[in-house]
């Protein structure tokens, strides 16, 4: 069942600007009032629904029959992918109550994939959702919409089924972009074909907005400005092309630079990355792509959950994606401190300034999840943004409850954010790294695996000491872990340059998923370190 | 300086100054040029191009050479078609079009070489104070082109407008479409001794105004209702003219030209003061709006509503006759009406009209739904689209959504009543000829239709409420007959029932206190009979009081066994009806073991229902007590083939006081109260009790059901 049945480029072309902004960024004018009674409405529906999903039957039994919006949270656990994975993993039609549209894939831990259904309802929010990120990437007041039909806009991210691939396919029911590559065609090529197409395509069609991995994005930009690289391709013969270029040294040698940057070749409208390193990257990413980064927060379980506005600061959630339940901080510290499992959890009218929660979601519109544990830490900026006119709770992502790594009674100590950030100070370049805890003659360690550029000439100890001393600044905590050990438990190898590439290529030989190319960033295992080590050595 | 020399160098001058602002408007306003501002900017620097060289040509033609500028003139007209055509391809997101724009940009360079190189002018000089040019042979290249970019560009405005159902954007198009007008205009009379006088730029400078406001404004000025105004206005001002110019004509000779020319003026100032006066500017707007804007007047249908709401008639059928007026009216496909009911806490669907294959009666929307919410606030009609976008309509259910589409629902009018009370709405399909609703429909018309609808239906409501207090009344009414006759009826048995015993318990007494029993035999039987009368009494007044008291003290209900329970029902019945001369046949069934109830309770069931055979039966007859289980029910009936019962009575054979035949001749007594006790007994042990038979004579069944008792020991107290 459709909602809208006309596109929003056909209220973009008409110029209705206003119900553009309203049918897509709406939600921002809700006070958290408003906001609660969507979420209970829809929950409402959603446990109606659930009596009559299989899935739920087969999984809680005739207690579902008795949920409501009150009960449910004493009724039923925090529930895991694992719950679910027996009834999902063969992908039936027939598992909830309303038509299933399509399937997403993430990859879960242990490589194994993880499917998610999505009703034709998700669906279309999701598609909805995806154009409302784009309308407020190109924003820079409240209700701007410079999105037009026909606007380029590029995207180097995994193809359906994963996620941002998806999103785009269901963003495309309702605006006619200009795809770059075309959907079609982005299903048949690989990563790195990919990015090729899409940026040389970018040369002769221009760009208004674009999606890719924020590192990609960061490493064009040096690559731009260091001046090296510079491939050619037939496409760039193109008149547009040679027009572009032309315009771009222009523009350059206007700003007295010698070397043009992607900004000077295509003046986007909004930029889109992903990746948790964004916030290192975004003043630079504003610097080489001439507008700042928007981020979005999302999940293949149940789509995108918030966003930035169009003053780029704090995440806002929206009210109709999933049912929102939060774990306090300290019951969190206390699962991965002593193994408590939580049981109480707050609502998004209880959050309170200052203060991280654990992430649960409950899907909507027939979806498959029931109080889902997203094991994702976000921290409550604000109950408003007083500078944007939002009346709603104003989140920042922390990280994901897997990304961080507890030492000696300190939950959540050392995290992928805290690392970058650190290693961002050190100021010394690197190519990629994984840390992880190791035991060792009954002695802890933070074990840090780093790959330096060929030609660096680091001094590991220095090196070392430096990162040391830069985590003990940005975490107290880790500055009384010394103490409390009796010894530094940080440990730094270096790896030979190439050994992270050569990681890949040998997991692309082996077949692996996508998301296992690289070992985890945080806590990689065993054999993702043994490998790497190999590598190395070789 | 002659005053058309004066007029080449102010309208340009003016024109330039436009431009310019124009232009740092957008300067100062984007940082980022849309494509079709771009094409717009294009247009005005051209067009500032275009009106500086035609002041230069005439102002300054003996300081410059006229063929340089006539070629520049050239140059920034046949580009300026293409800035045209490109500025409406764009801002209609045609592709197409956009890439027969790029073509033209290229051709345009070809073009340009051509004026340059003099193929297109050749040259031009004033002769005798007139401009005479002579054209090269590229010229027919030239024009082609400008017709083509031109001309393409009002079919492209044309061809848009004749698709799009939307009216407002149909407004947008009209001032491209005035632009393209204003343009060709402009350069048509270039060919015409009309182009003496700088008409062409005068008409590029409101076609760049045009431009703006079509790009700018998302409500635009109703361009027919503004041209009919001016119209009307100029209209009075020439009726006014050809007055003031008739009377002077005939006074021409001795009238100055200064005094028709003051004239003139003073019937303009006139005919504005005129038009400020209310009245007089009511009757032009009125005629405005029904030769332009109105596409329908309102009045009649507003009239015929009216008249149907005049008429008192059930909500339902004033709802489906108004909404079938409405419907034909405006020419929709389908319409719906929804009331609000307040037992059942919704909006209910309570009209249909159109062809929706079935009435889907279940179709309801709760008090609380955002769509609720909504109307009561929104002004005017929604739309779904604009419902659908609304942040609050995110709360919408699917099958809200869903109701909505079974509906066929593409405008939903709210009812409002006093004080925003949502009285119900109604839903208007899509239009038969595919034409979306306006603006004008959403916020004026369609509201002034549920005003009166809201009247109508107010009146109906009320009128069908005094039909349902009328109707309650006349049932409460004959309730209360029923009930005076049935306190007549009881007063009637009761005192019947205690008379009876109680004059032969007088007489008795009086014969014992008078001594008028001397015989031993005799006195103990005048007193076993004087017992035998109290005790029926007694069992008359328990019988009356028992209700009470199951009422006050309640019963629990635990385990029995059954059969014994019958075994000894059976022992203690049999000597008395065989003594009655009755036979007791008894069939119970092999699987029957437990049952969950209150045995004593049940025992006054059995024995009522039994002694209710025994009064009825024949002599010799045969009374049947069967007893059987199923599933979780045990069943037990007592069957006689006494008197029966008429079929019509059966219904009532369990209610208090009731009496198959209550006339006092009756044959029977009792008071009517046995089965409406055993009725409450069965009842309250979860049970249900009804009777059978097949009429006068042919014996009654009554059969009763308890529950079986599941695993021991459940006590449940009621």
């Amino acid at each position: 069942m459709r909602r809208y049945k006309e596109k929003t480029s056909e209220l973009v072309r008409r110029r209705e600007f206003e119900r553009a902004w309203q049918r897509h960024c709406g939600f921002l004018d809700l006070d958290i009032q408003g906001f609660m009674s969507i979420q209970r409405r829809l929950l409402t529906e959603q446990l109606e629904l659930g009596k009559q999903s299989p899935l739920w039957r087969a999984m809680f039994g005739d207690v579902v029959a008795k949920l409501t919006v009150d009960n449910f949270r004493e009724l039923i656990p925090l529930t895991e992918y694992t719950d679910y994975e027996p009834f999902l993993k063969d992908k039936p039609k027939d598992i909830l109550a309303r038509p299933i549209k399509e399937w997403a894939r993430t990859s879960g831990l242990g490589g194994k994939p993880k499917w998610i259904p999505y009703t034709e309802e998700m669906y279309e929010h999701l598609g909805v959702c995806t154009i409302t990120t784009g309308i407020l990437s190109a924003a820079r007041q409240k209700g701007e919409v410079r999105i037009r039909p026909g606007d380029p806009v590029g995207s180097n991210l995994p193809p359906r089924p994963f996620l941002s691939g998806l999103s785009l396919w269901a963003s495309s029911e309702f605006f006619d972009y200009h795809f770059i590559p075309p959907l079609d065609v982005t299903e048949k090529l690989g990563f790195r074909e990919r990015t090729e197409y899409l940026f040389r395509q970018a040369m002769i069609d221009g760009l208004a907005v674009l999606g890719a991995m924020t590192i990609v994005l960061v490493r064009m930009g040096e690559m731009f400005e260091s001046g090296k690289n510079r491939g050619f391709s037939k496409e760039m013969l193109h008149p547009k092309a040679l027009w572009r270029i032309g315009r771009a040294i222009v523009r350059a040698r206007r700003e007295g630079r010698r070397y043009i940057l992607p900004r000077d070749l295509w003046q986007l409208k909004g930029l889109q990355c992903g990746g948790t390193d964004t916030f290192i990257y975004r003043d630079q990413l504003e610097y080489y792509w001439g507008v700042p980064p928007l981020d979005v927060y999302a999940c293949t379980e149940v789509g995108i959950i918030a966003t930035e506005a169009w003053n780029h600061r704090t995440l806002n959630f929206l009210p109709d994606t999933a049912f929102y339940e939060f774990i306090p901080y300290e019951d969190w510290v206390s699962e991965r401190l002593e193994g408590k499992k939580p049981t109480h959890t707050v609502l998004m009218d209880e959050v309170q300034p200052g203060k991280r929660y654990d992430l649960v979601v409950t899907s909507f519109y027939g979806g498959a999840l029931l109080r889902y544990r997203l094991h994702d830490l976000l921290e409550v900026v604000a109950l408003e943004d007083e500078e944007a006119g939002i009346r709603l709770p104003q989140f920042r992502f922390v990280g994901r409850s897997g990304s961080f790594i507890d030492l000696s009674g300190f939950a959540g100590l050392i995290d992928e954010k805290l690392l970058l950030r650190a290693l961002a100070d050190v100021g010394i370049p690197y190519v990629e790294w994984t840390i992880r805890k190791e035991f060792r003659q009954a002695q802890t360690y933070l074990h840090l695996y780093i790959e330096f550029p060929e030609g660096s000439r680091v001094n590991a100890r220095e090196f070392r000491d430096r990162l040391d001393a830069r985590l003990k600044e940005l975490n107290p905590e880790y500055s009384h872990v010394e103490g409390m050990l009796g010894y530094s438990p940080l440990e730094v190898t270096v790896l030979r340059p190439g050994s992270f590439d050569r990681f890949i290529q040998q997991r692309l030989r082996e077949g692996a998923d996508l998301a296992h190319l690289k070992p985890a960033r945080i806590q990689a295992s065993d054999e993702a370190i043994a490998l790497l080590l190999r590598q190395s050595a070789e | 300086m002659r005053i058309v020399d004066m007029l080449w160098v102010a309208i340009p001058a003016l024109s330039s100054l436009l431009y310019a602002v124009l232009l740092y408007n957008i300067a100062t306003r984007n940082t980022y040029l849309e494509p079709a501002e771009r094409w717009r900017v294009a247009f005005l620097l051209l067009a500032t191009l275009w009106s500086l060289s035609s002041m230069l040509l005439h102002a300054a033609h003996h300081v410059i050479s006229p063929t340089a500028i006539v070629r520049v003139w050239a140059l920034t007209n046949f580009g300026v078609s293409l800035t045209i055509f490109g500025f409406i391809a764009h801002l209609l997101a045609r592709p197409q079009a956009q890439r027969i724009a790029t073509i033209g940009t290229i051709l345009y360079g070809f073009i340009a070489l051509l004026i340059v190189s003099g193929l297109v002018v050749r040259t031009a000089r004033f002769v005798h104070g007139y401009m005479e040019i002579e054209m090269g042979p590229a010229i027919i290249i030239a024009g082609l082109y400008w017709v083509i970019y031109m001309y393409g560009a009002g079919l492209l405005a044309l061809r848009e407008r004749w698709r799009t159902p939307n009216p407002e954007f149909r407004q947008r198009i009209d001032y491209l479409l005035g632009v393209v007008v204003l343009l060709i205009t402009g350069n048509t009379l270039n060919l015409t001794p009309l182009r003496s006088y700088p008409i062409d730029i005068l008409f590029a400078a409101i076609a760049a105004v045009l431009m703006g406001l079509s790009i700018s404004h998302n409500h635009l000025l109703a361009v027919r209702a503004t041209i009919a105004r001016v119209l009307a206005f100029i209209f009075f001002v020439l009726l006014y003219l050809i007055i003031v110019s008739g009377v002077l004509y005939v006074l021409a000779t001795l009238a100055e030209w200064a005094l028709i020319f003051a004239s003139v003026m003073i019937a303009l100032i006139l005919s504005l003061l005129l038009l400020s006066y209310a009245p007089i500017r009511r009757h032009v707007e009125q005629f405005v709006e029904r030769f332009f804007l109105a596409g329908y007047d309102i009045e009649p249908l507003l009239l015929r509503l009216s008249r149907i709401g005049s008429r008192l008639r059930p909500p339902k059928e004033l709802g489906r006759l108004m909404l079938r007026e409405i419907r034909e009216f405006l020419n929709i496909t389908t319409a719906s009406l929804f009331l609000k009911d307040e037992a059942s806490g919704t909006y209910r669907l309570t009209a249909v009209d159109g062809p929706i294959n079935d009435f889907p009666s279940d179709v309801t929307f709760r008090l609380d739904s955002p769509l609720i919410h909504v109307l009561k606030s929104c002004e005017g009609a929604l739309t779904l689209e604009m419902l659908a976008e609304l942040p609050e309509s995110s709360g919408l259910w699917i099958q809200e959504w869903e109701a909505l589409q079974t509906v066929q629902a593409e405008v939903i009018v709210p009812i409002l009543a006093e004080e925003k009370d949502l009285v119900g709405f109604f839903t208007l399909g899509h239009r038969e000829g595919g034409e979306i609703y306006s603006l004008r429909e959403l916020r004026q018309t369609l509201p002034l239709l549920a005003g009166q609808v809201a009247i109508a239906l107010d009146n109906s409501l009320l009128y069908a409420e005094v039909q349902r207090k009328a109707e309650e009344l006349a049932r409460a009414n004959e309730e209360l007959k029923e009930l005076d006759r049935l306190k007549t009826e009881i007063i009637q048995n009761v005192s019947h029932e205690l008379r009876t015993p109680l004059t032969l318990i007088l007489g008795y007494a009086e014969m014992l206190s008078e001594g008028l029993l001397t015989e031993e035999e005799d006195v103990r039987e005048a007193g076993r009979l004087i017992l035998n009368h109290v005790r029926h009494l007694r069992r008359l007044v328990e019988q009356l009081l028992a209700f009470q008291r199951m009422e006050q003290m309640g019963f629990t209900l635990h385990p029995f066994d059954v059969n014994a329970w019958l075994e000894d029902v059976i022992r203690s019945w049999r000597p008395t009806l065989e003594k009655g001369g009755l036979t007791l046949i008894t069939d119970i069934a092999p699987d029957i073991d437990r049952a969950l109830g209150n045995e004593s309770y049940l025992r006054q069931v059995v024995d009522n229902l039994l002694d209710n055979a025994r009064k009825f039966s024949p002599d010799g007859g045969r009374i049947i007590l069967k007893a059987w289980k199923v599933n979780d029910a045990i069943y037990i009936s007592v069957s006689d083939q006494g008197i029966g019962v008429p079929p019509e009575k059966l219904p009532r054979l369990f209610d208090r006081f009731y009496q198959v035949d209550s006339s006092t001749k009756r044959k029977y007594g009792g008071m009517g109260i046995g089965l409406a006790l055993c009725k409450e007994i069965v009842e309250r042990h979860g049970g249900r009790i009804w009777a059978e038979s097949k009429g006068i004579g042919k014996g009654l069944t009554v059969t009763f059901t308890i529950p079986a008792a599941p695993n021991p020991a459940t006590v449940e107290a009621v």
